[in-house]
């Protein structure tokens, strides 16, 4: 229960940390902003704005994951081992967006958007003799992305583009992955849950407002999502042995170690931390593993409505 | 991804149609970049302690999209607010650490990376018609056209007293990232102003073949050098990266006891071992995303008023 009690106050921290980091981020923000009000204020002119919509990305700017698809032949001995090119970024998305235009031209926003990613393959071991493995991911987060406004106002149509810093607040990586064992005809099934640890990425969009009348309109826009997110901690959240008709044999969950199931992610391995590089394994405590991190690039399209709240003529 | 950028800027124009007021501009300037979104480099920074044990092991975050930004473009505003613009700039990285092996008896190994690329950057651009200040954003699809990234290992070897060096250089296959910009532009006549901007660059390139262009040898204790690399066989000096590593490939596990396959490159089966053919080994990607602050001067041409 301590032990728990211990783990629950290093995710509260982690959280007011991320708020900590993201309330200064928003501040830096809120200080560009200010700066750019007083070059740029009319005194004549300011609008607000609301919008809402969704969009969906494809995955863009990928790596090379660290695990290929491996095939091995009926002795065991690996053929081929090819590149999966991919980025966990790719997936839906909904947003929620408050928006200033501090001149005709020129405004600030703040966009609150929630990301449901797509099943990414992350690697696989095809054996026919013994064991066939197969991972994928997946990753969903909130984020919050404060940005610039250049906007173009014409008679019926506004042109506009973003640039702003996206910053996820709260969000995980899935990992599942299969263990076929052809000799017993067993599965075991697991899913890894990872969360996220504070990262800042980019987002910047080009788009089109097509005005249906003085206060709504409806938004189009491509959208380059730049984001690594780091590892925080992980925790197996299934661990399943299942037999070929996916009957549950038993739930593995109850019986791995505390070292099995959870990790707690270091920026540094020292000797006091759980990892037989560096030290002697206690497993009932979590392993500790170097942080990495997972690419969430991705480019989207995005529609949605507008409403704009005060339009006054120049 | 050409072909529907093509499509965007010509359903742009379609939908804005030409302009009396159409003008065209060149501008020219520089800037500096840090590196953002960065990688967890798969070498950590390693410490020992003197019997050889791993003390600790730290993850190395980088970019090697960090450093200097050298531009020309030519661009054309097709109506007062939206145009076209083609920027051809020269990126020069600076050093980023790469992993690191270090021994208190003085064994020691480290390694670095930089990069510098010719890139092409058509746009789009959105500019304010204002007259003396003008806030613009530009949205482009960024194209590396020439360049390298260059790996630098450093050895020492303590009871020996001697020094390994070597690099090894790694050109990219075709690759496509994103550049973003807000800035604004201060007139200070009628055709020339001055422009301050910040830059989002989101790219990866895939590795395409690699050459190791140094392996020298140096003894401390009475400075002699030695060119390690005219012994170093096909194999060992020229790789060439493949999606696919199959048996047929130039690719051994075996290749391993060689000491000269780079630590970070995986050797996943026993195919084929012919020393006189480059070595193959499966496609990397590499970072260079950054965030940069660019300053110039531009001139506009047939600037008539509004």
């Amino acid at each position: 229960m301590l032990e728990y009690n211990i783990h629950s106050i290093k995710k509260l921290n982690n959280y007011l940390s991320r708020f900590k980091k993201c309330l200064m981020t928003t501040k830096l923000f809120a200080v560009a902003t200010l700066l750019l009000f007083f070059l740029f204020n009319t005194g004549v002119y300011a609008q607000g704005y609301l919008r809402a919509g969704a969009g969906f990305g494809i995955g863009m700017n990928q790596d090379a994951f660290q695990l290929p698809d491996i095939t091995r032949d009926s002795n065991g001995v690996v053929t081929s081992a090819k590149n999966i090119f991919g980025s966990l970024g790719q997936g839906a998305r909904f947003a929620m967006t408050g928006g200033y235009m501090i001149s005709p031209y020129f405004g600030a926003e703040l966009q609150a958007h929630y990301f449901l990613g797509m099943r990414q393959d992350y690697g696989s071991d095809s054996n026919p003799l013994q064991t066939n493995l197969q991972r994928y991911g997946r990753s969903s987060y909130l984020s919050l992305t404060p940005a610039l406004v250049v906007k173009i106002p014409l008679k019926s149509i506004q042109l506009y583009s973003k640039l702003g810093i996206h910053v996820p607040i709260f969000g995980y990586t899935s990992f599942s992955a299969d263990t076929y064992n052809s000799s017993n005809q067993q599965t075991i099934s697991t899913v890894l849950r990872v969360n996220h640890g504070f990262s800042i990425g980019f987002e910047s969009s080009i788009g089109v407002v097509i005005n249906i009348n003085e206060s709504f309109g409806i938004y189009a826009d491509i959208t380059y999502t730049a984001l690594r997110v780091t590892t925080f901690d992980a925790a197996y959240t299934k661990h399943i042995t299942t037999d070929a008709n996916g009957n549950t044999l038993q739930d593995n969950l109850s019986t791995i170690s505390k070292a099995e199931r959870y990790i707690d992610y270091q920026n540094e391995l020292t000797s006091t931390s759980n990892n037989s590089m560096v030290s002697t394994i206690d497993i009932d405590q979590p392993t500790n593993l170097l942080t990495t991190n997972y690419n969430l690039n991705s480019l989207s399209l995005n529609i949605g409505i507008q409403y704009t709240f005060v339009k006054k003529e120049r | 991804m050409k072909n529907l950028y093509a499509a965007l800027i010509l359903l742009f124009l379609c939908a804005l149609g030409s302009d009396s007021r159409a003008q065209g501009y060149i501008r020219g300037g520089g800037g500096f970049g840090v590196g953002t979104n960065k990688d967890a480099f798969i070498v950590p920074a390693i410490t020992r302690n003197d019997n050889g044990m791993v003390v600790s092991a730290q993850t190395v975050f980088g970019s090697f999209g960090q450093g200097g930004r050298f531009s020309l473009a030519g661009g054309y505003m097709i109506t007062p607010y939206l145009g076209v613009e083609l920027q051809l700039y020269y990126f020069l990285g600076t050093k980023q650490a790469y992993g690191s092996d270090m021994m208190p008896n003085g064994n020691s190994y480290a390694r670095t990376g930089y990069s510098y690329q010719l890139r092409a950057l058509p746009s789009l651009v959105l500019k304010a018609p204002t007259e003396k200040v003008q806030p613009y954003a530009r949205f482009g699809v960024l194209v590396p056209l020439l360049g390298q990234t260059i790996l630098e290992d450093r050895r020492h070897i303590s009871a020996v007293n001697q020094t390994i060096e070597t690099q090894l250089n790694i050109n990219g296959k075709f690759s496509i990232g994103f550049e973003s910009t807000v800035g604004v532009q201060y007139n200070i006549t009628k055709n020339i102003g001055i422009y301050a901007e910040l830059t989002y660059t989101g790219l990866r390139i895939r590795s395409n073949n690699a050459q190791y262009t140094k392996d020298i040898t140096t003894n401390i204790n009475d400075g002699t050098v030695t060119d390690n690399l005219p012994n170093r066989q096909t194999i060992t000096r020229y790789i060439e990266f493949q999606d696919e590593i199959t048996l047929e490939s130039n690719h051994n596990t075996a290749l391993l006891v060689t000491g000269q396959i780079p630590n970070d490159v995986g050797l996943f089966l026993d195919g084929q071992i012919d020393f006189n053919q480059p070595l193959n080994v499966l496609t990397q990607t590499s970072n260079f995303n950054a965030l940069s602050l660019n300053v110039g001067i531009q001139y506009t041409f047939n600037k008539k008023a509004k």
